[in-house]
């Protein structure tokens, strides 16, 4: 308005608020291929104002009830599309999801956590998110709606490349579907000065299941998961055998992305350095996870 | 165009704005809100934050259709609250500014910090305040002032003054 320049403005576009969610589907789908959801806005403002997207219709999920619940369900934690980040910061949530805790605490600054959304971060995808490395080491699952029926589907295979979600122009991921186990997690990152994460690594560990997925995301285009079977840990064996097995593994199978913030090798280092550390955190560490 | 009902720092307001308009924009050039600064436009440095019901957002990264029914506080909005007063105070006790563009950032959300948590400690207080830039690099200065008005907020008396 006042500048005239990119970041300054938006592109013009016809700004929709629904009620309901029954409003907000139908509106979807009478718009689909024309119109953006905006859950906090943050991500879809930014890539707007640099002219990366223009749509026709902006479609603001902020007054749909449904969208904005948090909620334990049968062992689950379903985490609404307009759930802020910041209200992921809880005590609770520390407990009983560590992993998630410490993801949501390594996103933007607590101002942004205000704004923006876990969904919304899922469904940016950029591959330096936070969200989506996290989620897909906890096992979630996206619950994904349209006018007329909703599916489940694994959160693991959403985010197709940078910016693209393998859901329809006429769906919306409702929720974001979080299970409930036993778990130890960590989640760590290096980000070099920038909010960005030049590598990050999710860990969660299902302690009854004695499983985990080890998950590196922000060193290419989508994240990279590591299961116990992947590097032969053997949990009856000592930990310094099994830091050597994942070593060796990391060593061998990841090849990260070589581009202007870091070379190839300098990540590869850092992969090892954060994924030796969120071993012994979770393995080693039976202190309160802070 | 929608129309929006806004309550900016006590007064209601009934704007009509663009559906492209974004907030920082309608509080600086249509209410004339100079403390709310326009930098990086993209919500990195914080100088743009406002208390949106008490909580501290980025005016450059909201729409103003999408703040409708809600309350705006800016640093002009707090001169009229004591405990702000107390804490603005206490930043030019401490020196807490150098050019002092980020000022009005660094009040509006160490106040958010304190109204919402009296107890706040140490820890607490650096980790919200990482919202907001200051190129100068007063941080510490900045914590000091926050951390010397808290007690105001707590029992309503204030700890150095
Ligand atoms: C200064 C700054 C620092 C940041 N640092 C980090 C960081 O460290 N780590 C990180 O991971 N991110 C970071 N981000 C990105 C930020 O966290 C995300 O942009 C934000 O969380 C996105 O959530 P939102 O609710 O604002 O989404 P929106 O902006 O509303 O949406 C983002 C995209 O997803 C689509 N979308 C939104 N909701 C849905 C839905 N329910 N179903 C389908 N599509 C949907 C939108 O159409 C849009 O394309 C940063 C951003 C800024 C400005």
């Amino acid at each position: 308005m006042s500048f005239g320049g990119p970041y300054f403005t938006l592109p013009k576009f016809k700004y929709l608020r629904p009620d309901s969610l029954e409003e907000l589907l139908s509106s979807l789908h009478e718009h689909s291929g024309n119109a953006k959801i905006m859950s906090g806005g943050v991500g879809l403002l930014a890539f707007m104002k640099e002219r990366l997207t223009a749509p026709e219709y902006v479609i603001s999920i902020s007054k749909v009830p449904e969208l904005k619940t948090l909620q334990i369900k049968g062992g689950v934690l379903a985490v609404g599309a307009n759930v802020h980040l910041s209200e992921l910061e809880s005590g609770s949530i520390k407990n009983s999801l560590p992993t998630l805790y410490r993801a949501v605490k390594n996103i933007a600054d607590p101002t942004i956590r205000n704004m923006g959304t876990l969904v919304g971060d899922l469904a940016e995808a950029v591959p330096w998110g936070d969200a989506y490395p996290a989620l897909i080491s906890m096992e979630a699952e996206a619950e994904i709606s349209k006018k007329s029926s909703s599916r489940v589907v694994p959160v693991n295979g959403l985010v197709l490349g940078l910016g693209q979600i393998n859901v329809d122009d006429d769906e919306i991921i409702s929720r974001a579907l979080i299970p409930l186990r036993k778990v130890r997690g960590t989640y760590l990152k290096f980000a070099n000065g920038s909010e960005y994460g030049l590598a990050t690594v999710a860990l969660t560990y299902f302690t009854e299941e004695k499983r985990f997925n080890l998950v590196i995301g922000s060193a290419s285009e989508t994240p990279i998961t590591i299961r116990e079977s992947d590097v032969d840990w053997d949990f009856d064996k000592d930990f310094g055998t099994n830091v050597e097995k994942l070593e060796r593994y990391l060593q061998l199978n990841v090849n990260p992305v070589d581009d202007l913030l870091a070379s190839s090798d300098f990540r590869k280092n850092v992969i090892r350095y954060l994924s030796l550390q969120a071993v012994k955190e979770v393995f080693l560490d039976e202190r309160d996870q802070n | 165009m929608k129309e929006i009902r806004i309550n900016v720092n006590g007064v209601f307001r009934h704007l009509i704005v663009e559906d492209n308009e974004i907030l920082l924009d309608t509080l600086r050039t249509r209410l004339g809100i100079t403390s709310v600064k326009a930098a990086c436009w993209r919500g990195e440095c914080g100088l743009c934050t406002v208390l949106i019901d008490n909580k501290p957002m980025k005016s450059c990264m909201l729409l103003s259709v999408e703040v409708d029914g809600s309350e705006i506080l800016t640093a002009e909005g707090l001169y009229n609250n004591k405990r702000a007063r107390v804490l603005m105070e206490s930043f030019v006790k401490h020196g807490a500014m150098q050019c002092g563009f980020c000022t009005p950032a660094f009040v509006t959300t160490a106040h958010s910090v304190l109204s919402s948590n009296p107890d706040a400690d140490d820890q607490e207080i650096s980790e919200k305040l990482k919202g907001v830039i200051c190129r100068c690099g007063t941080y510490f200065q900045i914590k000091e002032a926050v951390k010397s008005a808290r007690a105001f907020y707590k029992d309503g008396s204030p700890e150095t003054f």
